[in-house]
């Protein structure tokens, strides 16, 4: 899959990690593209390349072990063909494609225990997969990795409704848990846009939000317990349906983990109640700016939304061209999307007070959805904005970003002088309510100055964030993407803290190895003794 | 390593530390120890100097806060020092605008509400007392009656700066309420009672001030009925707490009631006007009335005092055990504890019931009763299918016995996590489960 001498890789890693600053940051540089990387116009969704490490001498795994997992799975389970491995190239992280060694499809938590024990025994290291709609490269896997994909373990093993508890397989599509509780009154918060298709697996892997996050909580909130193949395959029950029970909180060090920890086979969730009454407000507002002043104000002001979107006015245009088209207005600056959700008998007051705080800030116009079908048409824009974009050009980049919500109003403004530098288009969309930003880029991988400028405007987004109190990403995790950029956040103790959790699950390091830690130290400097080289892998 | 040995590497950490922060200890046993020295770090920086002090010497060190929950967790193994984080103290920044805020460990949680108060918010943080600190609530994370609304512990934290065994500072998770940039350490942290860091300080989520607050309460001579309607009531949208208490914990929190009732529930609502008042009306439909101090600020003092009942010292050195159930599990888990004189606190909503079993009546004081009494709260753990924990009792009575249920098979990746971040045995050695 991939060659190269030693002395290409060093280059790489040096590029990649950039020239260190005194103090705890770094600064990351991914302008150079891979040159083997071939022009791949159905994709949509991109990222930097990593500077992971593929070692030359990586070899497929060994016929012994296809042998002994299509023993356990089935010859129909085990995928070996190159046709067959293809689609398992990558997630929605679509560059930097690595086509595994094999794929296996298991259907029970013993198949899967048993597949990571033929994995030790043969050396081999493994990665875990949901739905593959992760976008930081998580479900990425070696020439030399195993996939195991979780799809085909889909049940719903048990409905709680008095303990408003559920229990689920991993494989299980986020929206059919709410689906299938719904006539309990009951609903699983985490609502990433994916939902369609995102599995609870997935999920747990990376702690996922949505939009109602803010009020509801991102799924480790709603995690209790799990049951986790170990990568020594081992089977073990951690957490407690309870939800206090004894020990260290291994759920909550698990959930977004990123399939690095273990592979979770069964999920206990709690369920909540669906809301007496919800209301939904569109803001329509004269620049993204004045929309944000508001999300600001209604912070302040003691109001906790369920929901609080922004959509800018480059997004609009492009919804409104789409089949996701909402009746927006083309001409807003930005709008933004607020719900409302609680006991029906307070409801009126708090949208009276969210329609003043947004007409305060500038807002033109505050429309207020009448009925169900309504609120679904407000949603449908919001939710559609990712899809509409991808008619614009071959490859779309999503950022994900988080930074106090107070300074939105400043960074959205560095994203646009960003963009103006490096002559790109870059549309907002985001969750405002909890500061979490998704600056788009639709651009032409084919383009390598453009790509270039697409990545470098991408770190600079990053850096700008994390200069005001930000972090690195809020929902889609750090997996190759974004894992050099960990040092522009955390210092190599941070770090190390970070790999002593690591290594109490995984000491072999063989579950879904080379993601979330950088492969390159920081500051050479703050290491732990001096090394020579300007930079050297991390054991 | 022998006494004289001890002895000396301890002189050569004093001699080494600023005066400044040295103090003696006494002679006094704190939670079952006798360390031979008290040492005061004044900030981040000294704390490591003092950790990598007892690391480098092979010492060990009992962690302490405000010291209302020092009784917690199995009796620990020989300690060297005193650790005091009472020096590191004060509000870092306070950032209204955004609802967050970053405190130093030390700090008292009473005085941060202070501070968050005056701008329109509320540390969702629950102190079972006055001295209580920032960090010492998120290191043992005993829930208290108004996690029910507040969320637990876990969700008010955003980013801990934590200084490891070996004296390393580290921080984790940031300043914003939304973040998954690489491994949650804060939830690992967080209930781990200091045995994996001594947290620095602490990003905290504020929540905001609620617009109205009440109290109400209702009698119930049926257990069955108590429990049915206490689960109702705390999934009421405002309720921030809500209890069942037996007649001698109403007697030691002030609530007058009648002799025919079996319990009280009492029920704290708060939030947006309409709703508190929707949700008060629901159980004064259902028989409730309102007590003293009912209404807005006034009626925080009924669960002040339950949450100080839940950490006082057992009556005559008895046993307070906590268990933790499903809802659907608290009869089953009820049942057997409704004996003699055992006083019960249940908070429905959580699905925890504290059992105290006084060490006097059919409990007689002394080591055999409260080991009857451990028997009984294990009986009623295992019936309902429940995670127990021993809270409160004798410390001689501690002494073959984990507080903390077995951990089973999960308790190999404990030991790993302790060998990973505390290699030494450093801190609060012995504390936790399986006398890690």
């Amino acid at each position: 899959m991939r060659s190269g001498t030693s002395s290409d890789w060093t280059k790489k890693t040096w590029i990649a990690s950039g020239c260190p600053d005194p103090g705890r940051s770094t600064r990351p540089h991914f302008s150079q593209r891979k040159p083997e990387l071939e022009p791949n116009p159905g994709c949509t969704l991109v990222a930097p390349p990593s500077s992971a490490f593929y070692s030359p001498e990586m070899q497929s795994p060994p016929e012994s072990l296809c042998t002994a997992l299509s023993e356990i799975v089935g010859s129909e389970a085990c995928l070996s063909r190159p046709e067959e491995l293809f689609v398992y190239a990558c997630d929605g992280l679509t560059l930097d494609p690595t086509t595994p060694g094999l794929v296996v499809l298991p259907q029970t938590t013993e198949q899967v225990s048993a597949i990571v024990k033929e994995c030790r025994r043969h050396g081999t290291p493994f990665v875990p997969r949901g739905a593959g709609t992760g976008l930081s490269g998580g479900a990425h896997a070696a020439s030399n990795a195993v996939v195991i994909e979780l799809s085909r373990m889909k049940a719903i093993l048990e409905v709680n409704v008095p303990d408003r508890i559920a229990v689920v397989q991993p494989g299980l599509v986020n929206v059919d848990l709410s689906s299938a509780v719904a006539r309990h009154g009951l609903f699983f918060a985490p609502d990433p846009s994916s939902q369609m298709v995102c599995t609870i697996g997935g999920n747990v892997a990376e702690n996922s939000g949505g939009p109602h996050t803010l009020k509801h909580g991102a799924t480790s909130d709603s995690v209790i317990a799990l049951e986790v193949v170990m990568p020594d395959g081992e089977v073990v029950r951690i957490g407690s349906q309870t939800g206090y029970g004894p020990g260290y909180d291994l759920v909550g060090a698990f959930t977004g983990s990123e399939g690095t920890l273990g592979i979770v086979t069964e999920i206990s969730v709690r369920l909540q109640p669906l809301p007496d009454g919800v209301e939904t407000i569109l803001g329509i507002f004269p620049d993204v700016v004045s929309a944000c002043h508001a999300v600001s104000q209604v912070v302040r002001s003691g109001l906790v939304p369920a929901a609080l979107e922004i959509i800018d006015q480059r997004t609009i245009e492009v919804v409104e061209d789409s089949a996701y088209a909402a009746g927006l207005p083309r001409d807003a600056g930005a709008v933004l999307l607020a719900e409302l959700d609680g006991a029906r008998c307070a409801l009126k007051d708090q949208l009276e007070r969210v329609r003043a705080l947004c007409l305060e800030a500038g807002a033109s116009d505050v429309r207020v959805a009448q009925d169900d079908e309504e609120r679904a048409l407000f949603w449908r824009a919001r939710k559609g904005s990712f899809g509409a974009m991808g008619r614009l050009a071959p490859d779309l980049y999503v950022h994900d970003a988080v930074v106090p919500r107070a300074r939105l109003p400043e960074i959205l403004a560095k994203v646009s002088a960003i963009a103006e530098s490096y002559e790109l288009t870059i549309a907002n969309v985001f969750h405002a309510g909890d500061g979490n930003l998704h600056p788009i880029i639709s651009f032409d991988r084919r383009d390598e100055d453009e790509l270039r400028r697409v990545l470098a405007a991408g770190s600079e987004i990053l850096e700008a964030c994390v200069a005001v109190g930000g972090v690195l990403t809020g929902e889609h995790g750090i997996g190759k993407e974004k894992q050099e950029f960990m040092k522009l956040l955390f210092s190599d103790d941070d770090l190390d803290a970070m790999k002593r959790l690591r290594r109490a699950f995984d000491p072999a390091g063989v579950c879904n190895p080379d993601k979330i830690i950088p492969l390159t130290r920081g500051c050479v400097e703050s290491a732990p003794s001096a090394r020579e080289a300007p930079d050297e892998l991390v054991p | 390593m022998n006494d004289a040995s001890r002895r000396e590497r301890l002189a050569s950490l004093k001699a080494a530390l600023d005066p400044d922060l040295v103090s003696d200890v006494g002679s006094q046993e704190i939670a079952g120890v006798r360390p031979s020295m008290c040492v005061t770090p004044s900030d981040g920086a000294s704390l490591a100097v003092v950790l990598a002090g007892l690391h480098e010497r092979e010492l060990s060190a009992l962690i302490q806060g405000g010291g209302t929950r020092m009784n917690l967790g199995n009796v620990p193994r020989p300690v060297d020092v005193l650790l005091s984080t009472a020096g590191l103290r004060g509000v870092r920044r306070f950032e209204p605008d955004d609802g967050v805020i970053e405190v130093a460990a030390g700090t008292p949680v009473v005085e941060v509400q202070e501070v968050v108060a005056a701008g329109g918010w509320q540390l969702p943080l629950v102190a079972p007392g006055l001295a209580s600190t920032v960090g010492g609530v998120i290191a043992s994370a005993a829930p208290g009656p108004r996690n029910l609304g507040l969320g637990p512990v876990r969700r008010a934290i955003l980013g801990l700066e934590v200084v490891m065994a070996s004296g390393e500072r580290t921080r984790c998770g940031g300043q914003v309420v939304k973040n998954v940039t690489g491994y949650d350490l804060a939830k690992l942290y967080t209930g781990s009672l200091g045995t994996l860091g001594v947290i620095e300080s602490a990003w905290l989520r504020l929540e905001p001030t609620p617009r109205t607050s009440c109290v109400r309460v209702i009698e119930f001579s049926q257990t069955s009925r108590a429990l049915e309607l206490g689960v109702e009531v705390s999934r009421r949208t405002s309720a921030r707490a809500c209890a069942l208490l037996s007649p001698e914990i109403c007697r030691r929190v002030g609530l007058p009631h009648s002799l025919a009732a079996a319990w009280m529930l009492v029920a704290e609502f708060a939030g947006e006007v309409a709703e508190v008042r929707q949700d008060a009306a629901f159980v004064e439909a259902a028989g409730g009335a309102s007590p003293e101090s009912a209404e807005g600020e006034d009626s925080r003092i009924w669960f002040d005092r339950i949450g100080t009942e839940l950490i006082a010292e057992p009556e005559a050195n008895g046993l307070r055990a906590r268990i933790a159930v499903r809802p659907s599990k608290l009869a089953a888990c009820c049942a057997p504890l409704l004996k003699g004189d055992t006083r019960l606190v249940v908070m429905p909503g959580m699905g925890l019931v504290y059992a105290e079993f006084p060490g006097s009546g059919s409990h007689a004081g002394g080591p055999r009763a409260v080991e009857d009494a451990i028997s009984d709260a294990r009986e009623a753990a295992t019936i309902a299918g429940g995670d127990l924990v021993l809270e409160a009792l004798p410390v001689e009575c501690k002494h073959g016995h984990d507080v903390f249920d077995d951990c089973g098979p999960v308790q190999s990746i404990a030991a790993a996590l302790k060998r990973e971040f505390d290699p030494r045995d450093v801190l609060n050695p012995g504390r936790f489960t399986g006398a890690l």
